[in-house]
């Protein structure tokens, strides 16, 4: 045989894993190739270095220690298995049909509570800004007069003109309007009224009202309107014979 | 007596005896490893301890020689029995007993070396630059931090196998395993194991002859 067909075979020589037929090819080969045989020297030298490597010497304390964790984690595993045994049969038996069907079924408990969650917050700002929106039609024109000093029934009964709605739906709407709504600013257009809450807008204040200035005030009308921010009070003065402003005047 | 049973087995699996014996395990559960298997699969930990003893060394040898150290290879022999207990009641009988719990223990280290990141053959040149070896010599081979620097040598060597390559090298050449219980042990062929073997018999010797050229050229400077 030649050198090429020997070469594969040596490092199975060198084991012992060839058939006998073979062995004695490559036995025969060798006899008579020096660079086979060398080879096939370098080959055993190499089989040797590793058939001869040594396992590092473990002492028994290393396997003792072994053993004691291996049966340890026995015990521990078998505890928590008799503890799983003892409830097994509040657990269903495994049913792909029957896993299926549960899983369907609290898909759809899930979806259902969070729609209803969902649903639930979504109402209470819908029905308070439904309120407020109500109160705004409502008290619209009201408010458009008690600003201009005069209601649609010409009197000037600004805080009883102003007073319609319930206490809860008012507490709602004050709740749910942003701070700002409660500004001078949002208040600068007399045809459209910001909402603001009812019990904010203070008519005609004696009190604050200088003794130099009693006959001025008769002829002016003089509105306090506190906002939700305790700093800022808007205070309107105006003639009470200006009958322009007033859209319901004919 | 069961002892004794135990220490005849233990010797019968001798960590460097090259002659390997399972005739305790020819028939099932008549011998007295079988006795100590029909006992662990009641659930008698006592025996199953027995078992243990009578194969913790060659499981943790073939462990240290697939991993490569002492840490992981008691790690995979604790993995290893674990999962024997585990499936001790779906091993068959008729079977060889130890063949199967080296299947489980090869199965155990390819999981750790992968768990690990060390389950990919390495570079042969980068296990030769990485080390600082010194030549083996015939003068002291007698020293022990010789045996240990060979032994992580050749540890280093083997890391340049692919998985297969080594578990078959390991079971033939260093624990003495004939190709055809190889073959059992890795759920493979006589013909595959041999073609292993044969590949990681030539990529050894490459190793092999490169660390003594690279020492030679150490040596000389």
């Amino acid at each position: 045989m030649r050198c090429e067909h020997i070469e594969p075979l040596i490092p199975l020589y060198v084991g012992g894993d060839l058939e006998p037929h073979e062995a004695d090819d490559v036995r025969q080969h060798l006899n008579s190739c020096a660079p086979c045989r060398q080879l096939h020297e370098e080959f055993q030298a190499s089989q040797q270095w590793l058939t001869g490597a040594v396992v590092p010497k473990f002492d028994e304390a290393s396997f003792a220690k072994l053993r004691a964790s291996v049966l340890q984690e026995i015990e521990r595993q078998e505890k928590r298995g008799s503890w799983l045994d003892r409830i097994e049969w509040l657990l269903p038996k495994w049913n792909p049909r029957l896993m299926l069907a549960s899983a369907t079924i609290a898909l759809a408990i899930t979806t259902g509570l969070v729609a209803t969650i969902y649903h639930q917050q979504q109402i209470p700002a819908k029905g308070g800004n439904e309120a407020v929106a109500k109160m705004e039609r409502r008290n619209g024109a009201d408010l458009v007069n008690a600003v201009t000093g005069r209601t649609s029934s010409g009197n000037t009964q600004i805080a009883t003109a102003l007073h319609t709605g319930s206490q809860r739906k008012r507490q709602a709407a004050s709740k749910l309007l942003p701070p700002e709504a409660f500004t001078n600013q949002g208040f600068s257009n007399a045809l459209e009224p910001p909402v603001i809450p009812e019990e904010t807008i203070v008519a005609e204040s004696p009190a604050a009202t200088q003794p130099g200035e009693k006959e001025k005030e008769q002829e002016m009308l003089r509105i306090e309107i506190q906002t939700a921010d305790p700093n800022i009070r808007i205070i309107w003065l105006t003639p009470k014979a200006d009958g322009h402003l007033n859209p319901n005047e004919k | 007596m069961e002892w004794n049973n135990v220490a005849l087995m233990a010797d019968e699996l001798r960590f460097n005896d090259r002659t390997v014996t399972h005739a305790t395990e020819a028939r099932p559960f008549d011998s007295p490893m079988g006795a100590l298997i029909a006992r662990a699969r009641q659930g008698d930990l006592a025996a199953f301890d027995q078992i243990i003893t009578a194969h913790q060394q060659r499981v943790v040898g073939i462990a240290w020689r697939m991993l490569g150290n002492q840490d992981d290879a008691l790690d995979a022999a604790q993995d290893t029995f674990l999962r024997v207990y585990k499936f001790i009641g779906k091993f068959d009988p008729s079977q060889d007993f130890a063949g199967w719990l080296y299947r489980i223990a090869v199965n155990v280290c390819h999981d750790l070396a992968r768990k690990r990141g060390r389950g990919n053959p390495v570079s042969l040149d980068a296990e030769i630059e990485a080390g600082r070896f010194v030549e083996p010599s015939p003068h002291n081979t007698e020293s022990s931090a010789m045996f240990a620097q060979e032994g992580r040598i050749i540890a280093r060597a083997l890391k340049t196998l692919s998985e297969k390559e080594r578990a078959a090298i390991v079971l033939r050449d260093m624990e003495g395993l004939t190709t055809e219980e190889v073959a059992k042990v890795l759920g493979s062929t006589p013909t595959t194991v041999r073609s292993q073997v044969s590949s990681a018999r030539a990529k050894i010797k490459l190793f092999r002859d490169r660390w003594l050229k690279k020492s030679a050229v150490q040596r000389t400077r």
